[in-house]
């Protein structure tokens, strides 16, 4: 029989019933305390063909079905929270929880930040747990989610400013029907609880008259698996950020290196990455713009094998856009080349997923900051696999995207997110759709 | 349900050749064990991918990977000793059958949609981006900027739930979308401190016109006093439109009272009282001089200073006799005085 969190709702009824007691904030409040209460509903729906092997046969008959995988849920949602804030300290606590028929998730956060934005130390905490739930014939994790972290920040002349952080969290996940921190879940596929340790350093200099911004960090993190040694990892990064802007451009180039050291034997799946971004945009006239955004990754394993193939991948963005009555809109194209090197062992792994990729469609937006903001974007695209050695198929896709906000009064918000991807395959049986869609009102007071 | 026979790929036709070769060098017992080892090596290494992607295409793949070796191992448990040449091809067919599958389960964990490090890395970015804009929208920002944050971290929220439930497309295209709709809220931002600018520029051109024509003493004309009163008119329906925020349409308000008092300063004589309101400006700028340098704000400081230059060049445009620039600088000057002054608490 399937066990709910039905019990759970009794509790957020009540703090519904006592968000609506309390008074008077609104969306813009600073200072003092904010309840919240309101209602979302959210579907998730992945649908792909799930294969069947015929083992009656002494042939291998397969056969395909279309399967989904599918999130539909009503959420009431309750928040209380206590925020001040002054100039040289910010105190914030808040709690909320969510509840609908399959799910009671519970959340509490609370931060500290002593000093203003230039000189501080800032401490924060973060629980989340989420209960497992039986549907009688697939059970949902549940999951319990600890995360602790403190901050530094010192602003040593007008131009220089450095920061450090020390974080910790913690992920344990929890089944309806087995106590026991490796989780069982769908037969053979365990998931492992893990925790991070991570610290960072960075830096920024300010050259603000002349609208220039470096800034960079060098962050380190540690995952420990208590269930799978093998799944521990060291990761180093360094990154460095430049940023320049004047009232009608912008330029922004960041640079990553990033080193992943596996706990595993002879240095599988260990990978030493660059990444590179650039985005710059630029206002031409009073009523066009145009933005730019380039980016490439190189991955390099230090034992390539029929997992970890050493690539690159390049990815370009061009956008253009018009602003007309509070809208701003245009053509977008997006272009994505994968490469990838070929493993000499034997014919069998010489598989690539190398491939070329090329989108395009229309974007639009809201310009004005009033009571209604929205991004929409829809786009075409296909997917060529190179070189004919993939176990992928190459494909075509129709993505669409949207995204507001209404503020109706000063205490009641609507907002709304709608995502969709279609993929049509050269093969049928590897088509994929992804829906996601999600609204709710709020009320703030 | 849909239903639909396998065909003939690329991939499987290669199995198929390297099979034959293989067949072809080896004896059959040896040739069945290398290939049945192969196969678990591969599944071995799609089971560690596919456990940390949670992927259920891969999975699928996976389980049918596994179910095929077990077949493959099956019959030769079973007739280890009538291993005939139809039942070698069968455990052939089978184990490559099944290899080919944990191949499939671990490309399509190799997509970025799929991959588990990949999809943290973008949920870190969405993270560090909220916390990054975070402060600066709390602090000072329209109540339709927060209210996207709010949207965003709730979101952000959504998506690092379902990476913790191994929904990892789904939790890639929320994070996604968040980053983009934060991207939205920066422009949004920055086109407003665009139109700001714009705005205060305008603001600033304004109050040097008309400290034009007040000190040229035509103030008391009927003419320009109407001029003068309908142009403030204009700066105060402006100045509203601007607390709201809304600095486009306050920018053109305020370009209409400019022109306004352009036309109005054309008819005035130069001015005479410039040194005087020069002289005030001054005596006012060494009164609060003490409680700026101690204030901890330092942009407060940094607007002192760049107040102390207008002074400085609007008393050499006045003794070069440049009367207009002296009472733009003049002008300049006495707007941000009255801004250091309201942050200090006067």
């Amino acid at each position: 029989m399937a066990r709910g969190p039905a019990h759970t709702s009794v509790l957020t009824i009540v703090a519904l019933a006592a968000a609506a007691t309390v008074g008077a904030a609104d969306f813009s409040d600073k200072h003092g305390f904010t309840v919240s209460a309101g209602g979302e509903y959210q579907y998730i729906s992945q649908e792909f063909y799930r294969n069947v092997v015929d083992t009656m046969s002494t042939d291998i008959i397969e056969t395909w079905r279309l399967d989904t995988d599918q999130i539909d849920e009503f959420i009431l949602k309750a928040m209380a929270g206590y925020n001040n804030r002054s100039r040289s300290s910010h105190f914030s606590l808040s709690a909320d929880a969510e509840t609908s028929t399959e799910r009671f998730l519970g959340r509490a956060e609370s931060f500290y930040r002593l000093g203003d934005y230039d000189d501080n130390i800032g401490f924060s905490a973060k629980v989340e747990s989420k209960a497992p739930y039986d549907k009688g014939n697939e059970q949902l994790e549940g999951y319990n989610f600890y995360e602790v972290s403190t901050k530094a920040r010192r602003r040593l002349s007008r131009i220089v400013a450095l920061e450090g952080k020390i974080g910790y969290e913690r992920v344990s996940f929890t089944d309806a029907a087995v106590e026991d921190s490796v989780i069982q879940r769908r037969a053979a596929f365990p998931t492992y609880d893990y925790s991070v340790l991570s610290g960072q350093v960075g830096g920024e200099f300010f050259l603000t008259e002349l609208g220039h911004e470096l800034s960079w960090f060098a962050a380190y993190r540690n995952r420990h698996v208590p269930d799978s040694m093998v799944a521990n990892y060291d990761q180093y990064q360094v990154g460095l950020e430049y940023r320049h802007s004047r009232v009608s451009t912008m330029l922004d180039l960041a640079g990553e290196v990033e080193v992943k050291d596996y706990a595993r034997p002879v240095g599988m799946d260990d990978f030493f990455a660059i990444t590179i971004r650039g985005h710059g945009a630029k206002e031409i006239g009073d009523k066009w713009e145009t933005a730019l955004v380039l980016g490439a990754d190189i991955y390099r394993f230090d034992q390539p094998d029929l997992v970890n193939r050493d690539y690159w991948l390049l990815t370009g963005e061009l956008e253009g856009s018009y602003r007309i009555s509070g809208v701003e809109g245009g053509p977008l194209v997006r272009i994505e080349f994968r490469d990838e090197e070929l493993l000499p062992v034997d014919t069998v792994e010489y598989y690539s997923e190398a491939f070329n990729q090329f989108e395009g469609g229309l974007q639009a937006g809201s310009t004005s900051l009033g009571e209604l903001f929205f991004d929409v974007e829809l786009t075409y695209g296909r997917r060529n696999y190179r070189g004919g050695m993939s176990l992928l198929t190459s494909y075509d896709f129709v993505a669409v995207s949207l995204m507001g906000n209404y503020t109706i009064t000063r205490n009641f918000s609507l907002n709304m997110m709608l995502e969709g991807e279609t993929e049509r395959h050269e093969r049928k049986e590897d088509d994929a759709n992804l829906y996601l869609f999600s609204g709710g009102v709020t009320a703030r007071f | 349900m849909m239903g639909m026979k396998i065909k003939l790929t690329l991939p499987t036709l290669v199995l198929s050749i390297w099979a034959a070769t293989v067949y072809a060098q080896y004896g059959p017992l040896e040739r069945l064990k290398a290939a049945i080892d192969k196969t678990d090596e591969i599944i071995q290494q799609a089971r560690e991918v596919v456990a940390e992607s949670g992927s259920e295409r891969a999975r699928n793949q996976l389980a049918m990977a596994v179910r095929l070796q077990g077949m493959a191992r099956d019959i030769i448990v079973n007739m280890l000793h009538d291993l005939n040449d139809t039942r070698v091809t069968q455990i052939g067919k089978y184990t490559m059958s099944a290899r080919l599958k944990a191949q499939r389960a671990i490309a399509i964990v190799r997509q970025e949609e799929e991959n588990e490090d990949y999809v943290r890395r973008r949920l870190e970015k969405t993270d560090q981006l909220i916390r990054q804009v975070s402060d600066e929208f709390r602090e000072s920002s329209p109540p339709a900027l927060r209210l996207l944050l709010d949207t965003a971290e709730e979101q952000q929220q959504r998506a690092a739930e379902l990476f913790r439930n191994r929904r990892l497309k789904a939790a890639l295209q929320v994070t996604i979308q968040t980053e983009k709709s934060l991207a939205q809220a920066l422009e949004r931002r920055d086109g407003l401190m665009r139109a700001q600018n714009r705005f205060e520029t305008q603001m600033d051109r304004y109050l040097a016109l008309r400290e034009r024509i007040e000190t040229g003493g035509d103030g008391g004309s009927a003419t320009i006093a109407d001029a003068l009163r309908n142009a403030e008119k204009l700066r105060t329906q402006a100045d509203d439109l601007a607390a709201e925020d809304k600095y486009g349409r306050a920018e053109k308000v305020m370009t209409e009272a400019v022109e306004m008092l352009s036309r109005v300063a054309e008819q005035v004589r130069e001015p005479a009282k410039i040194k005087a309101a020069l002289d005030d400006l001054r005596t006012e700028a060494d009164r609060i001089r003490e409680q700026v340098e101690i204030h901890t704000r330092r942009d407060i400081q940094e607007q002192f200073r760049t107040m102390l230059g207008h002074l400085d060049k609007a008393g050499q445009f006045h003794d070069r006799g440049d009367y207009d620039a002296a009472a733009a600088q003049l002008q300049a000057a006495r707007q941000l005085l009255s801004r250091i002054k309201r942050a200090l608490g006067e």
